[in-house]
């Protein structure tokens, strides 16, 4: 992907562009909303990552500016600013996504992923699962002669996982992709959830796993 | 009040002119018992002919009608004017007049019974009667008159009577209703209305400024409120997210085991700091209704069922056993996440508190233009003494309920949701066993 960050804090600005480097993307880093302005004036990106609070203005008025002069770039906030009205504030002002500090880099990389593939339309269509065959219609996953069928959350959770494949996924994340939940419900309802997917995945030859990664979240594998 | 004031003004009225009536009718009747000793003496002077001709001059426009009987009530001679020709006098007086000078003195109706005239008898000397009659057509004019005079005054009076109530009601009752329908306004969170008393009463008016400066300063405060949880978010997220990106990064690159597993504590340490700084912002904000509220028509059956799910599959791995209990359908403009947060604190507390095999109904009904929407245990329940106090920041129910980890915030900041919404919550134990927990929510 080709990214754009816009951050003036330059100690997180550094781990933000090393990550998205190390995870084979490319980015340009600017730490003023108008340098930022004036770059995407001339050069086109995937996605931006836009701090809110800038020094010289804050990120909602620039995307405001952005999407009046057209500029259709996926945008995603990054913030301190935690409560629900801020993030429909920037939601409403054009944003695309709405991360909140401090973040995992996981899934600010499973984020910008998620709306790199919207804003280029790209419907998976490896609908396969390891061994086993999808069955779209009825939720149902066939492997051999055994067959299950899921909830629609848990098939909902599965799609999720298999978009990010390999990629770790933090509760958090999953909260939002499939419950649309903003907030950590304290009981470990991701935890509970995710180990009925994995059981009812526990069939001789599926070759998927789910694998829990302690104080990182989840990631979805499946095996060669 | 106004009509008060018209019934006396209309008794005043009455009795004045049945006074007026009463003089009226005095005057008339010693006008008739003088001119009857008048006439008498002239009688015995000079007989009907000197009498007549006293009448004749005396007669002022026909008021007067003279009459003379027999004793036997023939009559003898007479002088009755137009307008009291259709009068019917009577024949003989009631009393018999024996003596010389024996006066009687009546009245008689017209046919119609709206006039009168009044009449006198009074026995000559030489045994004939003298009957003098006088219509009250003078009187009635006099009576008009007078009552027009009366009306005005009765008018006039209530006029200024009702000056003291139009004041009362510019001045003091509309200031003092405005300041209701403000007081109400203001009981709705994030409200900035004030009091207005223009044109009020100047203890009203020093009143209104008194209050006014009081809800400036609440809103100074407020807003210094939000703008310090602005700030102490950005100063401490920022610093936080360097921190875990950094933690993060060690994480990943270390071969060393334990480092890894450290390294994974931290970050989940830090984490939970950041939930719990947001949650206690949160509540404080909600306290102090500076909580900025998303609201959004949103079904309450929708969004119950929806954390009933989320739930469920933690549910059945405690062996619980957690349902919805279905009730009329409704809508409630409400900040969705705030409540789907503040229901699912309560459903969390639920889960932790209630032992293997019980069971948590979520359940809410319709209350005037709201809601109340409660989460039923077959737990514990709660020890009578801390029905309140678990609402309070950093306490969590020590005599029935186990420790479990955590500051306690969860019930502070279900109830200043429910505050910020202009509502409430509580809890009470259920007869059989466990507790209801519960959250108001008005309609707005």
């Amino acid at each position: 992907m080709n990214l754009l960050l816009v951050e003036d804090d330059p100690e997180l600005g550094r781990q933000v562009a090393g990550w998205m480097l190390d995870a084979g993307h490319k980015l340009q880093w600017e730490k003023t909303g108008a340098s930022a302005l004036a770059t995407l004036q001339t050069q086109t990106y995937d996605v931006v990552i836009l701090d809110v609070g800038l020094p010289d203005t804050d990120g909602f008025s620039l995307v405001e500016r952005l999407r009046r002069d057209g500029v259709r770039v996926p945008v995603l906030f990054l913030t301190a600013l935690a409560d629900v009205s801020d993030r429909v504030r920037g939601l409403a002002a054009g944003g695309d996504d709405y991360l909140t500090k401090p973040f995992a880099i996981a899934e600010l990389l499973a984020r910008l992923e998620a709306l790199h593939r919207r804003a280029s339309n790209h419907v998976p269509t490896h609908r396969r699962l390891g061994k086993c065959r999808l069955d779209l219609m009825r939720r149902r996953v066939s492997c051999a002669n055994e067959s299950v069928e899921l909830q629609p959350r848990e098939w909902c959770l599965l799609e999720v996982l298999m978009n990010h494949e390999g990629r770790i996924l933090p509760k958090k994340f999953l909260l939002e992709q499939v419950w649309d939940i903003h907030f950590d419900p304290g009981t470990n309802v991701v935890d509970a959830m995710i180990c009925r997917l994995r059981r009812k995945l526990e069939m001789p030859g599926c070759g998927v796993l789910i694998e829990t990664i302690r104080g990182k979240g989840y990631v979805f594998k499946t095996l060669a | 009040m106004v009509l008060v004031v018209i019934v006396s003004i209309l008794l005043i009225l009455l009795f004045v002119r049945i006074a007026v009536t009463q003089d009226m009718r005095t005057v008339n009747r010693n006008r008739i018992s003088d001119y009857l000793l008048e006439y008498s003496a002239l009688y015995t002077q000079s007989g009907l002919s000197g009498v007549k001709k006293v009448f004749e001059t005396s007669q002022q426009m026909g008021r007067n009608a003279l009459r003379l009987t027999t004793a036997y009530g023939q009559v003898i001679d007479e002088d009755i004017p137009v307008i009291m020709a259709s009068y019917v006098w009577p024949e003989q007086t009631q009393k018999s007049l024996l003596v010389k000078g024996d006066m009687e003195l009546t009245e008689v109706m017209s046919a119609d019974g709206s006039q009168k005239i009044y009449l006198g008898a009074i026995r000559l000397d030489d045994g004939n009667t003298l009957w003098i009659g006088r219509t009250d057509a003078q009187t009635r004019r006099q009576m008009t008159n007078i009552e027009r005079h009366l009306w005005f005054a009765g008018l006039t009076a209530s006029l200024i009577a009702f000056l003291p109530v139009i004041w009362y009601l510019h001045d003091v009752l509309r200031p003092i209703q405005s300041f209701i329908r403000s007081a109400e306004r203001m009981r709705l969170p994030g409200n900035k209305a004030r009091l207005k008393a223009p044109g009020a009463i100047p203890e009203l008016q020093a009143l209104a400024t008194v209050v006014n400066s009081g809800l400036d300063q609440i809103q100074a405060l407020t807003r210094e409120l939000q703008s310090t949880n602005d700030f102490l978010a950005h100063e401490l997220r920022t610093p936080l997210a360097r921190v875990r990106g950094n933690l993060e990064h060690f994480h990943d690159q270390t071969e060393n085991v334990e480092a890894r597993e450290a390294a994974a504590r931290s970050l989940e340490e830090i984490d939970r700091a950041t939930q719990l700084v947001h949650t206690l912002l949160t509540i404080r904000a909600g306290d102090h209704a500076a909580l900025r509220l998303h609201r959004q028509v949103t079904s309450l059956d929708d969004l119950l069922s929806k954390l009933v799910e989320l739930f469920s599959p933690a549910a059945e791995d405690k062996q619980l056993s957690l349902s919805l209990e279905a009730s009329l359908s409704m809508t409630l403009n409400v900040d969705r996440e705030l409540l789907t947060q503040a229901v699912s604190n309560l459903l969390d507390n639920a889960l932790a508190y209630t032992p293997a095999g019980g069971q948590i109904i979520v359940h809410w009904q319709g209350e005037g233009t709201g809601a109340i929407i409660s989460v039923k245990d077959t737990g514990p329940g709660l020890h009578p003494d801390e029905i309140e106090g678990i609402w309070d920041r950093y306490a969590r129910g020590t005599a029935a309920r186990p420790k479990i980890s955590g500051m306690g915030l969860g019930l502070s900041l279900v109830r200043s949701i429910a505050m910020a919404h202009g509502g409430n919550a509580g809890a009470q134990n259920r007869q059989s066993k466990g507790a209801t927990f519960w959250i108001y929510i008005p309609g707005a």
